[in-house]
């Protein structure tokens, strides 16, 4: 039976992918970016529908947009899951995953327990088992990490530039699940540094680099609410949840401790001086933080968070298949006229490539027009992408609309539309 | 001459040898005061403990007692001198350490005694006396007089040249009931995989407060999980916690703070001659820490095996004395225990135990109303009198017990005699000694003969730990570096590295081998690698008005010029110098120490930053650091000043960084 008593789902989806706007561009939100027939947002639903989740209610924070509303809502009524969104306005800056939640709290959208799911995880993920460790151990944060599915073997398109892989830091103890310390190296500058406190608290555990945080959090209520009173206190707001509210919460487990034994006893029937004061008022020790992690080396994921990963998602296709089954399609309404050479090519929907096309590795989106004698060789398409007759391509990425003009000739490029993207390439 | 042409083919059958140390060095069990009259003319323990002497003498007749300690310095016992012969559990502290060697099948066992030929001496008639002299095994004791670290005695052995093989290194005070021969192979292994493996240090498991673990203990090391290669080493805990540069990020780490130095380390056989070659590396401390931060140069690296089981410990001081004093009697460290008849004399009678860890030989003549136990020994030929109590206690042979004495936590030699009604805790009795009528003896004391001294515990590492990387740079001037006697020796330091990168400039020498020449001179003139660094920066900026005769008459865009290609070829060896926080610091302070001194550097000052700056020499942080800081130096100001528009470039890109 899963546990599920008072659990609350949230669904973080108001990410504008700001690393991997080329591809995009802003029309697309990033949580409905296509790939196998489906949007990003489909694949971490359909896992919590899978799990048990089917029938359950599931809060959604997306921006504030019609379309994107509807769409999120028809994928709900498909998967069987009740949606309720909670919408952050459009105009507004983009927000850190921190303060959209800290947001939907403030809205009353957040009551309880929450799991808390970022969009772009791609993978089969273990939720129950990820709950029952939560409900075991009776943990105040739980977080799971999978292992990332082997990067991709061909080279990003675009201007030249070594892919780094920034990797996830998770201190855990094996033996009890214990998470001692998580932090992103994208996040540190130069060094990593490991409080005392957290030394002094686990004097021995693993510090592992090479799993992936899926983004799949159990939080206590208890905990997000320091989210909002973090806003009282005057440190630095947390903006992101990975990478400042999470990491921050880990750490407390040392602190609390300490901050526990060091405070004196209060004496009894003592009149209590102005000193004293302060150490009277805290009467009830507040519950110590206990912080733990599942940790699935055999399970892959990806994180669809940069034009790389998207591309390995898509060339994995058979991958998506496993933790899918019956779920993924072919694309639809795509032509392919003959006399082509087309190898590892993968086309979204609504596609027509033209006559004589010699295509290598190439990956489009969905509405994306090939004319005749094009030739393409590790490209990317983007949606309603248009490419001229004739034209020849290597290594480039196609953006959003963005029509390449017949017979152009384009090597290691960022082909975009200045309007589509927020900053300039 | 037929033994010598024995002795030659089995060194070539790889004979497994062992170095022993016989005392500590720096530490003494009983207390820093025994390891400065160890080492008279060196002052281990910084100014801090010169006041201290006044008490560190503890006795019932105080005035006999203070004079005694001033008295005492020039004879101390030899017994005393050598702490691997105090008794725990009736037996010497050396014989458990032996035992241990040769059950793992030591052939070559070199002890060596840092105390004289006095302190040799003893260590040889009881090697002598006892069944150790019987063994197949060839144990050397090896004395000098003029040893006073760790990294002496490996630099004489080295010189003596009786040392081929991989060895294992075992520090005074090391019981261990752990198979070494298997570690040696373990390191072996490691040693094909890495060729650059020198070191396989051998920690055991054991929470921080754990009653046989020093307070002292407190290292801090991150492994690779994966090799169980040393990462990071740090004696303390920093108190800004753990710091990793995040290109050292390995797959899978391991940090580790519950473990101690068992004091045994697995040696390759280059670890001697490290050890000439750097004639700064005094302790095994310093070893490993210059190790691991030359580790991209030198290609050598140190392991670190983690035991989880059997037992392993070492006496440093008296908390930890008492701890392993119970975890024998306890029989944690079968089969180190009190009734196994290791090291003893071939006639000695054998000890029985009876229950609660009651040690007895047949003819102990004891009361009947003497409560002995738990956990106590009582030696052959001892006379235990009326209503006495003997708990947590080891008394040796031929000793008196009076009636009604109370006797707990005590380690007392042969042929010692407490009168009636005594009141011992907490105490070391040597050999020979005489507690007279009703004395009630303050815990934590050591007795010998008729005097009484306290038992000091040593101060803590944060003292003279050398770890903290800020401190460096915070002092300013009055850094040790140019302070005192070293500065001549500094200048002439600094003469011959301007040589070697005048030199390595026009000839074009490889910057490996400018580093290996700059680092023998830095041998050659005891410098440490702080004093390097500083010499190298000054080196690199004032290269060029010394190459060029019309460097200052020039202009400053050709000066800045002329600069920067010599700046740019050092790049890389400046690299190997600045690789920390630390090192930032001091070459921000050393650019603006040279930018004072060299009033025409000061308009370059700016661009000289900014390269180093790209190239990840210096970080954003402390630059911000070095800039907000008050300057020590009279044209700080003016540096400043100059470098005001690249402060705040630096400013809004972060500013743009973080906006993203």
């Amino acid at each position: 039976m899963l546990w599920t008593n008072g659990l609350q789902v949230v669904v973080l989806a108001a990410g504008r992918g700001s690393r991997m706007t080329e591809l995009i561009g802003s029309s697309v939100p990033k949580c409905l970016i296509p790939f196998a027939g489906n949007p990003l947002l489909f694949y971490p639903l359909k896992c919590l529908a899978t799990n048990g989740f089917s029938g359950k209610e599931v809060l959604i924070i997306i921006q504030e947009r019609d379309d994107i509303r509807r769409t999120v809502l028809k994928l709900g009524e498909k998967l069987g899951l009740l949606i309720d969104t909670f919408e952050i306005p459009e105009e507004s800056e983009d927000f850190g995953t921190a303060e959209s939640l800290r947001l939907a709290m403030m809205a009353k959208k957040i009551t309880r327990d929450a799991l808390i799911l970022s969009c772009d995880i791609v993978g089969d993920l273990p939720i129950q088992k990820l709950l029952d460790l939560h409900g075991l151990r009776d943990s105040s944060f739980t977080s799971l990490y999978m292992t990332s599915i082997p990067p991709s073997p061909t080279q990003l398109p675009g201007p030249k530039s070594k892919h780094v892989v920034e990797r996830d830091i998770v201190g855990v103890i094996e033996e009890t699940g214990e998470l001692v310390l998580m932090a992103s190296e994208a996040d540190l500058d130069e060094e990593l540094i490991i409080p005392t406190n957290t030394l002094k608290k686990f004097p021995n555990f693993k510090l592992l680099t090479w799993l992936t945080d899926c983004h799949v959090y159990v939080v206590k209520k208890k905990v997000l609410d320091k989210l909002c009173d973090k806003l009282h206190d005057g440190s630095d707001k947390h903006l992101s949840l990975k990478g400042e509210f999470l990491p921050w919460v880990v750490q407390q487990q040392g602190a609390a401790d300490g901050g526990s034994t060091s405070q004196p006893p209060v004496e009894k029937f003592t009149y209590p001086s102005s000193s004293h004061y302060h150490n009277q008022k805290v009467v009830e020790k507040p519950e110590p933080i206990t912080c733990y992690t599942l940790i699935q080396e055999e399970k892959t994921c990806v994180r669809i968070n940069s034009i790389h990963n998207y591309m390995l998602v898509v060339q994995s296709l058979d991958w998506l298949k496993g933790c899918f089954p019956n779920s993924t399609a072919r694309a639809k309404e795509t032509k392919i006229a003959r006399g082509g050479k087309l190898t590892g090519v993968i086309l979204g929907d609504h596609c027509t490539v033209g006559e004589k096309c010699k295509l290598t590795n190439v990956i489009s989106l969905d509405h994306v027009k090939i004319e005749d004698n094009v030739e393409l060789v590790n490209v990317i398409v983007s949606s309603n992408a248009q490419i001229g007759k004739g034209a020849v391509l290597s290594q480039c990425l196609v953006g959003p609309k963005y029509q390449v003009q017949a017979g152009g000739k384009h090597t290691n490029e960022h082909l975009t539309v200045i309007e589509e993207t927020f900053f300039e390439p | 001459m037929a033994p010598k042409v024995h002795i030659l083919r089995e060194e070539k059958e790889d004979i497994f040898q062992a170095v022993l140390l016989a005392d500590n060095f720096g530490y003494s069990i009983f207390g820093p005061q025994w390891a400065e009259k160890r080492y008279p003319n060196r002052n281990i323990f910084g100014d801090d403990d010169d006041d201290d002497d006044d008490d560190s003498e503890y006795g019932d007749d105080k005035q006999k007692g203070e004079k005694d300690i001033t008295q005492e310095e020039p004879e101390i016992d030899p017994n005393l001198s050598q702490e691997c012969l105090i008794p725990l559990g009736n037996r010497k502290l050396l014989d458990y350490s032996l035992e241990a060697l040769t059950v793992s099948g030591v052939q070559d066992i070199f002890i060596y005694c840092s105390s004289g030929v006095k302190g040799g001496t003893a260590i040889k008639d009881h090697i002598r006396n006892s069944k150790w002299s019987d063994l197949n095994v060839k144990i050397s004791v090896i004395s000098s007089e003029d040893c006073d670290s760790l990294g002496d005695a490996l630099r004489d052995l080295d010189a003596k040249g009786m040392i081929r093989n991989d060895f294992i290194l075992m520090a005074a005070g090391v019981l261990t009931n752990i198979a070494l021969k298997p570690l040696l192979e373990d390191h072996r292994k490691i040693m094909k995989l890495d060729k650059g493996a020198v070191m396989t240090l051998i920690h055991r498991k054991m929470p921080v407060g754990h009653r046989s673990r020093s307070v002292r203990d407190n290292q801090s090391i991150l492994l690779d999980h994966n090799t169980g290669k040393v990462l990071a080493y740090s004696n303390k805990i920093q108190d800004k916690g753990m710091k990793i540069p995040t290109e050292n990020l390995k797959r899978e780490m391991e940090v580790i703070l519950n473990t101690v130095d068992t004091g045994i380390a697995v040696c390759s056989s280059s670890v001697l001659p490290l050890f000439t070659d750097n004639f700064d590396f005094v302790s095994i401390q310093d070893f490993i820490k210059n190790i691991l931060m030359n580790e991209e140069v030198m290609g050598n690296t140190i392991y670190l095996r983690q035991m989880k089981t059997g037992y392993a410990n070492r006496i440093v001081d008296f908390d930890s004395f008492m701890g392993v004093s119970l975890d024998v009697l306890e029989r944690w460290s079968y089969p180190l225990v009190p009734d196994m008849p290791f090291g003893s004399n071939p006639g000695d009678p054998v000890y029985h135990m009876g229950a609660n860890f009651v040690y007895k030989v047949a003819n102990v003549i004891a009361s009947r109303d003497a409560i002995i136990g738990p956990v106590a020994v009582v030696g052959c030929e001892t006379t235990v009198g009326k209503c006495v109590t003997i708990q947590n206690s080891s008394i040796g042979r031929r000793c008196f017990v009076g009636q009604n004495s109370v006797i707990t936590n005590a380690q007392i030699g042969d042929g010692v005699t407490i009168e009636d009604g005594c009141k011992i805790d907490r105490c070391v009795i040597l050999d020979g000694a005489c507690i007279t009528l009703d004395r009630n003896m303050p815990p934590n004391s050591l007795i010998v003969g008729d005097r009484t001294f306290q038992i000091q515990n040593n101060p803590t590492e944060d003292d003279e730990s050398d770890e903290d990387d800020d401190d460096y740079a915070a002092n300013g001037k009055d850094n040790m570096m140019y302070g005192g006697h070293q500065e001549a020796d500094f200048t002439r330091f600094s003469e011959e590295v301007m040589e070697s990168l005048h030199r390595g400039f026009t000839d074009n020498v490889a910057l490996d081998n400018l580093f290996v020449e700059i680092q023998g001179s830095r041998t050659a003139n005891f410098m440490y690698f702080d004093h390097a660094t500083v010499a190298v920066i000054k080196g690199i900026l004032g290269l060029a008005p010394r190459l060029y005769s019309d460097f200052l008459e020039s202009s400053l865009v050709i000066q800045w010029n002329k600069t920067k290609v010599i700046v740019v070829k050092y790049t890389e060896l400046l690299k190997l110098y600045v690789k920390n926080l630390a090192g930032q610091e001091s070459l921000l302070k050393t650019i603006e120490e040279y930018a004072n001194d060299c009033p025409y550097f000061r308009p370059m000052t700016m661009q000289l930053l900014h390269y180093y700056y790209d190239e990840d020499i210096l970080s954003q942080d402390v630059i911000f650091k070095w800039y907000k800081k008050e300057s020590l130096y009279e044209a700080g100001a003016e540096i400043r000043n100059k470098v005001q528009k690249f402060i705040e470039w630096l400013e809004t890109a972060s500013e743009e960084s973080e906006d993203e």
